[in-house]
Protein backbone atom coordinates (compact mmCIF):
# COMPACT_ATOMS: atom_id res chain seq x y z
CA UNK A 1 0.00 0.00 0.00
CA UNK A 2 1.02 3.79 -0.54
CA UNK A 3 3.29 5.07 2.32
CA UNK A 4 0.34 8.37 2.54
CA UNK A 5 -2.25 5.82 2.71
CA UNK A 6 -0.87 3.49 5.03
CA UNK A 7 0.09 6.67 7.63
CA UNK A 8 -3.49 7.48 6.90
CA UNK A 9 -5.02 4.61 7.72
CA UNK A 10 -2.73 4.44 10.74
CA UNK A 11 -4.00 7.79 12.27
CA UNK A 12 -7.62 7.39 11.55
CA UNK A 13 -7.46 4.02 13.67
CA UNK A 14 -5.40 5.45 16.48
CA UNK A 15 -7.80 8.89 16.20
CA UNK A 16 -11.04 6.34 16.43
CA UNK A 17 -9.93 4.91 19.45
CA UNK A 18 -9.19 8.22 21.71
CA UNK A 19 -12.27 8.40 22.11
CA UNK A 20 -12.39 11.21 24.78
CA UNK A 21 -10.26 13.40 21.83
CA UNK A 22 -13.62 12.38 19.63
CA UNK A 23 -15.78 12.96 22.26
CA UNK A 24 -15.27 16.27 23.07
CA UNK A 25 -14.45 17.27 19.21
CA UNK A 26 -18.15 16.16 18.41
CA UNK A 27 -19.69 18.03 21.15
CA UNK A 28 -17.62 20.92 20.60
CA UNK A 29 -18.96 20.75 16.84
CA UNK A 30 -22.04 20.59 17.79
CA UNK A 31 -22.05 23.25 20.04
CA UNK A 32 -20.57 25.56 18.74
CA UNK A 33 -20.44 24.40 15.41
CA UNK A 34 -23.93 23.04 14.86
CA UNK A 35 -26.26 25.34 17.02
CA UNK A 36 -25.55 28.77 15.28
CA UNK A 37 -26.09 26.93 12.08
CA UNK A 38 -29.21 25.82 13.20
CA UNK A 39 -29.99 28.96 14.78
CA UNK A 40 -29.39 30.88 11.85
CA UNK A 41 -31.53 28.77 9.28
CA UNK A 42 -34.00 28.44 11.76
CA UNK A 43 -34.82 32.45 11.93
CA UNK A 44 -34.74 32.22 8.37
CA UNK A 45 -31.34 34.19 7.64
CA UNK A 46 -30.20 31.19 4.91
CA UNK A 47 -27.25 29.60 4.75
CA UNK A 48 -24.91 31.88 4.36
CA UNK A 49 -23.30 31.35 8.35
CA UNK A 50 -22.94 27.64 7.28
CA UNK A 51 -19.87 28.86 4.56
CA UNK A 52 -18.03 30.71 7.85
CA UNK A 53 -19.05 28.13 10.38
CA UNK A 54 -18.21 24.98 8.82
CA UNK A 55 -14.29 25.73 7.85
CA UNK A 56 -14.01 27.33 11.20
CA UNK A 57 -15.00 24.54 13.24
CA UNK A 58 -12.93 22.34 10.82
CA UNK A 59 -9.81 24.52 11.79
CA UNK A 60 -10.81 23.86 15.23
CA UNK A 61 -11.02 20.09 14.70
CA UNK A 62 -8.24 19.88 12.98
CA UNK A 63 -6.23 21.56 15.67
CA UNK A 64 -7.75 18.99 17.81
CA UNK A 65 -6.36 15.96 15.91
CA UNK A 66 -3.43 17.49 14.75
CA UNK A 67 -2.35 17.09 18.82
CA UNK A 68 -3.06 14.17 18.70
CA UNK A 69 -0.99 13.03 15.19
CA UNK A 70 2.00 15.40 15.32
CA UNK A 71 2.60 16.70 19.57
CA UNK A 72 1.75 13.15 21.03
CA UNK A 73 4.23 11.10 18.80
CA UNK A 74 6.38 13.98 19.24
CA UNK A 75 6.10 13.98 23.04
CA UNK A 76 6.11 10.52 23.69
CA UNK A 77 9.43 9.93 21.18
CA UNK A 78 7.59 7.17 19.14
CA UNK A 79 8.61 10.21 16.35
CA UNK A 80 12.55 8.89 16.25
CA UNK A 81 11.47 5.78 15.53
CA UNK A 82 8.95 6.10 12.45
CA UNK A 83 11.30 8.63 11.08
CA UNK A 84 14.02 5.89 11.11
CA UNK A 85 11.71 3.57 9.03
CA UNK A 86 11.60 4.09 5.20
CA UNK A 87 8.92 6.59 5.98
CA UNK A 88 10.26 9.96 4.24
CA UNK A 89 8.94 13.03 6.50
CA UNK A 90 7.05 14.01 3.51
CA UNK A 91 5.21 10.80 3.32
CA UNK A 92 4.76 10.82 7.05
CA UNK A 93 3.28 14.13 7.15
CA UNK A 94 0.65 13.80 4.13
CA UNK A 95 -0.33 10.44 6.15
CA UNK A 96 -1.43 12.66 9.13
CA UNK A 97 -2.48 15.10 7.22
CA UNK A 98 -5.15 13.07 5.23
CA UNK A 99 -5.91 11.12 8.27
CA UNK A 100 -6.61 13.47 11.04
CA UNK A 101 -7.46 15.90 8.52
CA UNK A 102 -10.26 13.73 7.26
CA UNK A 103 -11.31 12.49 10.27
CA UNK A 104 -11.65 16.60 11.56
CA UNK A 105 -13.37 16.94 7.94
CA UNK A 106 -15.53 14.28 8.35
CA UNK A 107 -16.91 15.21 11.74
CA UNK A 108 -17.36 19.12 10.87
CA UNK A 109 -19.41 17.86 7.90
CA UNK A 110 -21.50 15.82 10.07
CA UNK A 111 -21.91 18.62 12.81
CA UNK A 112 -22.89 21.24 9.94
CA UNK A 113 -25.33 18.05 8.24
CA UNK A 114 -26.62 17.27 11.35
CA UNK A 115 -27.70 21.16 12.16
CA UNK A 116 -28.71 21.50 8.62
CA UNK A 117 -31.07 18.57 9.12
CA UNK A 118 -32.26 19.49 12.67
CA UNK A 119 -33.09 23.20 11.05
CA UNK A 120 -35.12 21.36 8.07
CA UNK A 121 -37.25 19.36 10.85
CA UNK A 122 -37.90 22.20 12.84
CA UNK A 123 -38.85 25.06 10.38
CA UNK A 124 -40.21 25.36 6.98
CA UNK A 125 -36.85 26.02 5.29
CA UNK A 126 -36.20 24.69 1.84
CA UNK A 127 -32.36 24.57 1.93
CA UNK A 128 -31.22 22.48 -1.57
CA UNK A 129 -27.95 21.24 -1.89
CA UNK A 130 -26.51 23.85 -4.36
CA UNK A 131 -22.83 23.25 -6.71
CA UNK A 132 -22.06 26.00 -4.57
CA UNK A 133 -23.03 24.39 -1.23
CA UNK A 134 -21.58 21.15 -2.04
CA UNK A 135 -18.12 22.18 -3.29
CA UNK A 136 -18.11 24.65 -0.09
CA UNK A 137 -18.81 21.37 2.39
CA UNK A 138 -17.20 18.23 -0.13
CA UNK A 139 -14.18 20.04 -1.25
CA UNK A 140 -13.16 23.70 0.81
CA UNK A 141 -14.02 22.31 3.77
CA UNK A 142 -11.92 19.20 4.01
CA UNK A 143 -8.53 21.59 2.21
CA UNK A 144 -9.13 24.38 4.70
CA UNK A 145 -9.06 21.75 7.93
CA UNK A 146 -6.27 20.02 6.14
CA UNK A 147 -4.16 22.48 6.08
CA UNK A 148 -4.87 23.69 9.83
CA UNK A 149 -3.83 20.02 10.60
CA UNK A 150 -0.82 20.07 8.21
CA UNK A 151 0.61 23.68 9.15
CA UNK A 152 -0.29 22.91 13.32
CA UNK A 153 1.54 19.84 12.52
CA UNK A 154 4.56 21.41 10.85
CA UNK A 155 4.79 23.94 13.30
CA UNK A 156 4.81 21.31 16.23
CA UNK A 157 7.39 19.48 14.57
CA UNK A 158 9.07 22.38 14.48
CA UNK A 159 9.03 23.46 18.01
CA UNK A 160 9.82 22.14 21.45
CA UNK A 161 7.10 21.32 24.28
CA UNK A 162 7.78 24.89 25.70
CA UNK A 163 7.43 26.82 22.73
CA UNK A 164 3.94 24.42 21.38
CA UNK A 165 2.58 25.02 25.18
CA UNK A 166 2.51 28.68 24.02
CA UNK A 167 1.01 28.17 20.62
CA UNK A 168 -1.78 25.76 21.64
CA UNK A 169 -2.72 28.81 24.36
CA UNK A 170 -2.86 31.30 21.46
CA UNK A 171 -4.68 28.67 19.51
CA UNK A 172 -7.63 28.23 21.74
CA UNK A 173 -8.02 31.41 22.23
CA UNK A 174 -7.65 32.66 18.66
CA UNK A 175 -10.12 30.00 17.44
CA UNK A 176 -12.73 30.67 20.31
CA UNK A 177 -12.57 34.31 19.09
CA UNK A 178 -12.93 33.17 15.42
CA UNK A 179 -16.14 31.00 16.18
CA UNK A 180 -17.82 33.73 17.95
CA UNK A 181 -17.69 36.06 14.85
CA UNK A 182 -18.46 33.37 13.18
CA UNK A 183 -21.99 33.18 14.72
CA UNK A 184 -22.36 36.89 14.56
CA UNK A 185 -21.40 37.52 11.16
CA UNK A 186 -23.38 37.84 8.46
CA UNK A 187 -23.86 34.96 5.95
CA UNK A 188 -23.93 36.11 2.41
CA UNK A 189 -23.90 32.83 0.17
CA UNK A 190 -20.20 32.93 -2.23
CA UNK A 191 -20.54 32.42 -6.08
CA UNK A 192 -19.06 29.90 -7.60
CA UNK A 193 -16.46 31.76 -8.93
CA UNK A 194 -15.40 32.36 -4.85
CA UNK A 195 -15.67 29.03 -4.27
CA UNK A 196 -13.68 27.58 -7.29
CA UNK A 197 -10.51 30.60 -6.56
CA UNK A 198 -10.87 29.20 -3.12
CA UNK A 199 -10.81 25.62 -3.48
CA UNK A 200 -7.08 26.96 -6.42
CA UNK A 201 -5.52 28.98 -3.26
CA UNK A 202 -6.11 26.53 -0.92
CA UNK A 203 -4.72 23.37 -2.88
CA UNK A 204 -2.01 25.92 -3.72
CA UNK A 205 -1.50 26.15 0.11
CA UNK A 206 -1.30 22.54 0.78
CA UNK A 207 1.33 22.22 -2.31
CA UNK A 208 3.13 25.18 -0.83
CA UNK A 209 3.02 23.47 2.82
CA UNK A 210 4.34 20.04 1.59
CA UNK A 211 6.74 21.12 -0.25
CA UNK A 212 7.95 23.05 3.10
CA UNK A 213 7.25 19.98 4.53
CA UNK A 214 10.20 18.16 2.39
CA UNK A 215 12.99 20.77 3.33
CA UNK A 216 12.01 20.42 7.01
CA UNK A 217 15.60 19.38 8.65
CA UNK A 218 15.04 15.88 10.60
CA UNK A 219 17.80 17.27 13.55
CA UNK A 220 15.63 20.26 14.51
CA UNK A 221 12.55 17.60 15.07
CA UNK A 222 14.65 14.98 16.88
CA UNK A 223 16.39 18.02 18.88
CA UNK A 224 13.11 19.51 20.34
CA UNK A 225 11.46 16.16 21.23
CA UNK A 226 10.27 16.83 24.98
CA UNK B 1 33.78 -3.92 4.67
CA UNK B 2 32.03 -2.60 7.39
CA UNK B 3 28.39 -2.88 7.26
CA UNK B 4 28.01 0.24 10.10
CA UNK B 5 30.57 2.96 10.12
CA UNK B 6 32.21 5.51 12.26
CA UNK B 7 35.15 7.61 10.65
CA UNK B 8 36.44 10.60 12.88
CA UNK B 9 32.50 11.25 14.14
CA UNK B 10 32.10 14.69 16.14
CA UNK B 11 28.87 16.32 16.87
CA UNK B 12 28.76 19.58 18.53
CA UNK B 13 25.45 21.34 19.97
CA UNK B 14 26.05 25.10 20.45
CA UNK B 15 30.18 25.00 21.23
CA UNK B 16 29.28 21.34 23.34
CA UNK B 17 31.20 19.16 22.09
CA UNK B 18 29.17 15.89 22.39
CA UNK B 19 31.19 13.46 20.16
CA UNK B 20 34.59 14.47 19.62
CA UNK B 21 36.36 12.09 16.37
CA UNK B 22 35.51 8.18 16.89
CA UNK B 23 35.80 5.57 14.98
CA UNK B 24 34.70 2.29 14.75
CA UNK B 25 32.90 -0.31 12.28
CA UNK B 26 30.83 -3.54 12.78
CA UNK B 27 31.36 -6.27 9.98
CA UNK B 28 28.62 -8.38 8.98
CA UNK B 29 27.67 -11.31 11.65
CA UNK B 30 29.35 -9.16 14.12
CA UNK B 31 27.63 -7.94 17.16
CA UNK B 32 29.28 -4.76 18.87
CA UNK B 33 28.82 -3.48 22.19
CA UNK B 34 28.84 0.65 22.59
CA UNK B 35 29.41 1.23 26.48
CA UNK B 36 29.76 4.36 28.05
CA UNK B 37 28.11 6.35 31.29
CA UNK B 38 25.20 8.59 31.07
CA UNK B 39 26.44 11.66 28.58
CA UNK B 40 29.13 9.22 27.00
CA UNK B 41 27.79 10.04 23.17
CA UNK B 42 26.24 6.83 22.86
CA UNK B 43 22.36 7.80 21.87
CA UNK B 44 24.40 10.49 19.60
CA UNK B 45 26.04 7.93 17.85
CA UNK B 46 22.80 5.86 17.31
CA UNK B 47 20.38 9.35 16.16
CA UNK B 48 23.96 10.20 14.19
CA UNK B 49 23.89 6.75 12.76
CA UNK B 50 20.38 7.04 11.77
CA UNK B 51 20.48 10.03 9.82
CA UNK B 52 18.15 11.95 13.00
CA UNK B 53 21.17 13.89 13.32
CA UNK B 54 24.09 15.63 11.50
CA UNK B 55 27.85 15.01 11.87
CA UNK B 56 29.63 17.76 12.70
CA UNK B 57 32.58 15.93 11.11
CA UNK B 58 32.96 13.22 9.92
CA UNK B 59 30.96 9.57 8.99
CA UNK B 60 28.39 7.73 10.19
CA UNK B 61 27.73 5.14 7.70
CA UNK B 62 24.96 2.24 7.74
CA UNK B 63 25.34 -0.11 4.72
CA UNK B 64 28.06 2.20 3.09
CA UNK B 65 25.37 5.37 3.19
CA UNK B 66 24.23 7.90 5.69
CA UNK B 67 20.58 6.81 6.15
CA UNK B 68 19.20 10.14 6.75
CA UNK B 69 18.65 10.49 2.61
CA UNK B 70 18.26 7.49 2.04
CA UNK B 71 14.89 6.11 2.98
CA UNK B 72 15.29 2.85 0.34
CA UNK B 73 18.27 1.70 2.87
CA UNK B 74 16.52 2.26 5.86
CA UNK B 75 14.18 -0.41 4.70
CA UNK B 76 17.09 -3.03 5.31
CA UNK B 77 17.83 -1.68 8.78
CA UNK B 78 16.11 -2.45 12.25
CA UNK B 79 15.96 0.00 15.18
CA UNK B 80 14.82 -0.29 18.86
CA UNK B 81 15.38 3.30 20.27
CA UNK B 82 14.99 3.90 23.95
CA UNK B 83 11.16 3.72 23.11
CA UNK B 84 9.64 0.98 21.62
CA UNK B 85 7.94 3.12 18.40
CA UNK B 86 4.39 1.45 18.94
CA UNK B 87 1.22 3.75 19.15
CA UNK B 88 -0.41 2.75 22.57
CA UNK B 89 -3.69 2.56 20.61
CA UNK B 90 -3.23 -0.13 18.65
CA UNK B 91 -3.10 -3.67 19.30
CA UNK B 92 0.53 -5.16 18.96
CA UNK B 93 -0.77 -7.23 15.64
CA UNK B 94 -2.12 -3.47 14.22
CA UNK B 95 1.20 -1.94 15.11
CA UNK B 96 3.39 -5.14 13.28
CA UNK B 97 1.26 -5.30 10.41
CA UNK B 98 1.73 -1.22 9.65
CA UNK B 99 5.63 -1.94 10.25
CA UNK B 100 5.35 -5.22 8.40
CA UNK B 101 3.76 -3.23 5.15
CA UNK B 102 6.45 -0.41 5.13
CA UNK B 103 8.76 -2.60 4.93
CA UNK B 104 7.21 -4.73 2.42
CA UNK B 105 7.12 -7.83 4.37
CA UNK B 106 4.14 -10.15 4.64
CA UNK B 107 1.54 -9.89 7.13
CA UNK B 108 1.49 -13.50 7.47
CA UNK B 109 4.95 -12.86 9.24
CA UNK B 110 3.62 -10.86 12.14
CA UNK B 111 2.14 -13.73 14.24
CA UNK B 112 4.97 -16.49 13.64
CA UNK B 113 6.74 -13.67 15.00
CA UNK B 114 4.50 -12.55 17.59
CA UNK B 115 4.42 -16.49 19.17
CA UNK B 116 8.55 -16.89 18.87
CA UNK B 117 8.60 -13.70 21.17
CA UNK B 118 5.17 -15.05 23.37
CA UNK B 119 3.21 -11.98 22.94
CA UNK B 120 0.50 -14.05 20.30
CA UNK B 121 -1.96 -14.14 23.29
CA UNK B 122 -1.94 -10.32 23.61
CA UNK B 123 -1.61 -9.93 20.13
CA UNK B 124 -5.22 -8.29 20.23
CA UNK B 125 -4.41 -6.05 23.35
CA UNK B 126 -3.66 -2.45 22.98
CA UNK B 127 0.04 -1.80 23.14
CA UNK B 128 -1.00 0.75 25.70
CA UNK B 129 -1.59 -2.15 28.43
CA UNK B 130 1.42 -3.84 28.09
CA UNK B 131 4.16 -3.79 30.85
CA UNK B 132 7.78 -1.89 30.01
CA UNK B 133 9.33 -5.64 29.32
CA UNK B 134 6.31 -6.35 26.97
CA UNK B 135 6.82 -3.23 24.97
CA UNK B 136 10.45 -4.02 24.80
CA UNK B 137 10.03 -7.36 23.27
CA UNK B 138 8.03 -6.18 20.55
CA UNK B 139 9.94 -3.37 20.04
CA UNK B 140 12.57 -6.28 18.98
CA UNK B 141 10.20 -7.70 17.01
CA UNK B 142 9.15 -5.21 15.51
CA UNK B 143 13.07 -4.33 14.63
CA UNK B 144 13.67 -7.50 13.51
CA UNK B 145 10.35 -8.39 11.41
CA UNK B 146 12.34 -7.50 8.45
CA UNK B 147 15.41 -9.64 8.93
CA UNK B 148 17.39 -6.05 8.72
CA UNK B 149 21.26 -6.59 7.00
CA UNK B 150 22.23 -3.72 10.11
CA UNK B 151 20.05 -3.73 13.23
CA UNK B 152 20.56 -0.98 15.81
CA UNK B 153 19.77 -2.00 19.36
CA UNK B 154 19.22 1.23 22.25
CA UNK B 155 19.12 -0.27 25.72
CA UNK B 156 17.53 -3.76 24.18
CA UNK B 157 16.77 -5.41 27.54
CA UNK B 158 16.14 -2.81 29.88
CA UNK B 159 13.32 -3.28 32.17
CA UNK B 160 13.26 -7.02 30.95
CA UNK B 161 13.42 -9.91 34.01
CA UNK B 162 16.40 -12.22 33.44
CA UNK B 163 14.79 -14.87 31.38
CA UNK B 164 13.29 -12.17 29.36
CA UNK B 165 17.27 -10.68 28.89
CA UNK B 166 18.36 -13.90 28.20
CA UNK B 167 15.79 -14.66 25.23
CA UNK B 168 17.02 -11.11 23.61
CA UNK B 169 20.18 -12.49 23.99
CA UNK B 170 20.00 -15.21 22.09
CA UNK B 171 17.56 -13.09 19.47
CA UNK B 172 20.08 -10.72 18.97
CA UNK B 173 23.35 -13.14 18.39
CA UNK B 174 21.32 -15.59 16.62
CA UNK B 175 20.46 -12.71 14.40
CA UNK B 176 23.87 -12.30 13.32
CA UNK B 177 25.00 -15.94 13.31
CA UNK B 178 22.06 -17.11 10.91
CA UNK B 179 21.43 -14.15 8.80
CA UNK B 180 25.06 -12.39 8.91
CA UNK B 181 23.65 -8.92 10.23
CA UNK B 182 25.66 -6.43 11.54
CA UNK B 183 24.28 -5.78 15.25
CA UNK B 184 25.54 -2.28 17.08
CA UNK B 185 24.26 -2.59 20.86
CA UNK B 186 23.98 0.68 23.37
CA UNK B 187 23.78 -0.99 26.97
CA UNK B 188 24.97 -0.17 30.48
CA UNK B 189 24.58 -4.09 30.83
CA UNK B 190 28.92 -5.39 31.20
CA UNK B 191 27.48 -8.50 31.54
CA UNK B 192 25.52 -8.69 28.87
CA UNK B 193 27.85 -6.71 26.59
CA UNK B 194 30.60 -9.33 27.48
CA UNK B 195 28.09 -12.25 26.92
CA UNK B 196 27.21 -11.38 23.47
CA UNK B 197 29.34 -8.43 21.62
CA UNK B 198 32.58 -9.65 19.73
CA UNK B 199 34.02 -6.35 19.97
CA UNK B 200 33.47 -3.28 21.83
CA UNK B 201 34.02 0.40 22.17
CA UNK B 202 33.95 2.44 25.12
CA UNK B 203 33.22 5.64 25.11
CA UNK B 204 33.61 8.77 27.93
CA UNK B 205 32.73 11.72 27.31
CA UNK B 206 32.32 11.69 23.84
CA UNK B 207 35.73 10.43 22.81
CA UNK B 208 36.56 6.76 22.79
CA UNK B 209 38.22 5.53 25.82
CA UNK B 210 38.45 1.75 24.30
CA UNK B 211 38.58 0.02 21.85
CA UNK B 212 38.86 -3.87 21.04
CA UNK B 213 37.52 -7.55 20.72
CA UNK B 214 36.04 -8.62 24.68
CA UNK B 215 38.96 -10.99 25.44
CA UNK B 216 41.48 -8.59 24.00
CA UNK B 217 40.52 -5.66 26.27
CA UNK B 218 40.21 -7.86 29.07
CA UNK B 219 43.68 -9.33 28.55
CA UNK B 220 44.81 -5.45 27.93
CA UNK B 221 47.91 -4.21 26.14
CA UNK B 222 50.01 -3.00 29.25
CA UNK B 223 50.90 -5.37 32.33
CA UNK B 224 50.17 -8.82 32.31
CA UNK B 225 48.16 -9.72 35.43
CA UNK B 226 49.26 -12.64 37.74
CA UNK B 227 47.35 -14.18 40.25
CA UNK B 228 49.43 -16.40 43.10
CA UNK B 229 47.28 -18.36 45.24
CA UNK B 230 49.07 -19.20 48.68
CA UNK B 231 48.70 -22.51 50.87
CA UNK B 232 49.12 -20.45 53.83
CA UNK B 233 46.72 -17.46 54.36
CA UNK B 234 49.42 -16.18 56.74
CA UNK B 235 51.93 -15.58 54.32
CA UNK B 236 50.09 -13.29 52.74
CA UNK B 237 52.34 -10.62 53.95
CA UNK B 238 55.58 -12.27 53.23
CA UNK B 239 54.46 -13.07 49.77
CA UNK B 240 53.60 -9.32 49.47
CA UNK B 241 56.50 -8.06 50.07
CA UNK B 242 58.17 -10.35 47.71
CA UNK B 243 56.03 -9.93 44.41
CA UNK B 244 56.26 -6.04 44.68
CA UNK B 245 59.67 -6.34 43.80
CA UNK B 246 58.09 -7.56 40.20
CA UNK B 247 54.68 -5.14 39.78
CA UNK B 248 52.09 -3.77 41.51
CA UNK B 249 50.32 -6.01 43.43
CA UNK B 250 46.67 -6.21 44.71
CA UNK B 251 44.25 -8.78 46.52
CA UNK B 252 42.82 -10.98 43.91
CA UNK B 253 39.39 -12.60 43.79
CA UNK B 254 40.34 -15.82 46.43
CA UNK B 255 41.12 -14.22 49.66
CA UNK B 256 44.45 -16.12 49.59
CA UNK B 257 44.95 -14.76 46.40
CA UNK B 258 47.27 -11.43 45.43
CA UNK B 259 47.68 -10.22 42.08
CA UNK B 260 50.53 -9.04 40.47
CA UNK B 261 50.86 -6.53 37.46
CA UNK B 262 54.17 -7.76 35.78
CA UNK B 263 55.70 -5.83 32.49
CA UNK B 264 54.83 -6.94 28.88
CA UNK B 265 56.99 -9.75 27.80
CA UNK B 266 57.92 -10.62 31.50
CA UNK B 267 58.09 -14.07 32.69
CA UNK B 268 56.29 -15.11 35.80
CA UNK B 269 59.22 -17.87 36.50
CA UNK B 270 61.23 -15.75 38.34
CA UNK B 271 58.38 -14.58 40.65
CA UNK B 272 57.58 -17.99 41.57
CA UNK B 273 61.09 -18.74 42.31
CA UNK B 274 61.67 -15.73 44.38
CA UNK B 275 58.78 -16.82 46.24
CA UNK B 276 60.09 -20.33 46.43
CA UNK B 277 63.42 -19.55 48.26
CA UNK B 278 61.33 -16.49 50.20
CA UNK B 279 59.80 -20.06 51.55
CA UNK B 280 56.32 -19.09 50.55
CA UNK B 281 53.80 -22.01 49.66
CA UNK B 282 52.48 -21.29 46.67
CA UNK B 283 48.96 -23.62 45.95
CA UNK B 284 48.34 -22.35 42.55
CA UNK B 285 49.34 -19.54 39.94
CA UNK B 286 47.95 -18.33 36.59
CA UNK B 287 47.24 -15.45 34.30
CA UNK B 288 44.16 -13.60 35.57
CA UNK B 289 42.51 -11.68 32.97
CA UNK B 290 40.69 -8.44 34.28
CA UNK B 291 36.75 -7.91 33.94
CA UNK B 292 34.98 -5.83 31.66
CA UNK B 293 34.02 -3.92 34.76
CA UNK B 294 37.73 -3.13 35.53
CA UNK B 295 38.66 -2.89 32.02
CA UNK B 296 35.49 -0.23 31.66
CA UNK B 297 36.39 1.63 35.54
CA UNK B 298 39.99 1.78 33.90
CA UNK B 299 39.25 3.21 30.57
CA UNK B 300 36.90 5.87 33.03
CA UNK B 301 39.88 6.84 34.58
CA UNK B 302 38.28 5.47 37.80
CA UNK B 303 40.22 2.80 38.85
CA UNK B 304 43.39 1.07 38.74
CA UNK B 305 44.19 -1.71 36.21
Amino acid sequence: MNQVLLVARREVRVLLRARSVIGAGTLVGLIIGGMPVFTSLVMGRGPGGLFLQAPVLGIFLGYLFAQQAFLREKQDGTIETVLSSPLTLRALWAGKVLGAGGTAALIALLCTGGAVIAATLAAPIALSLTPVLGLHLLVVLPLVTGIAVGLLGLVQLLLGLRENQILNLGLVMGLIALLSIGQVAAGETPSLWTEAAMVLILGGLLAVLARLVGRVDRERIVRTIA
Amino acid sequence: MPQIEVADLAKTFEKRHVLDGISFGVEAGEVFGLLGPNGAGKTTTMRLLLGLLRPTRGEALVLGVPLGDRPDVRRRVGVLLEQSGMADRLSARENLHFYAALHDVAREIVDDRLGRAGLLDRADDLVGTFSTGMKRRLGLVRATLHNPEALLLDEPTSGLDPAAQAGIRDLITGLARESGAAVLVNSHHLDEVERICHQVAILDRGRLAALGTVAGLRQGEGPRRYGVVLANPAELERARAVLESFGPVEPGPDPNELVVALPPGESPAPLLRALLEAGVDVEEARYRARSLEQVYLAAMGRAET
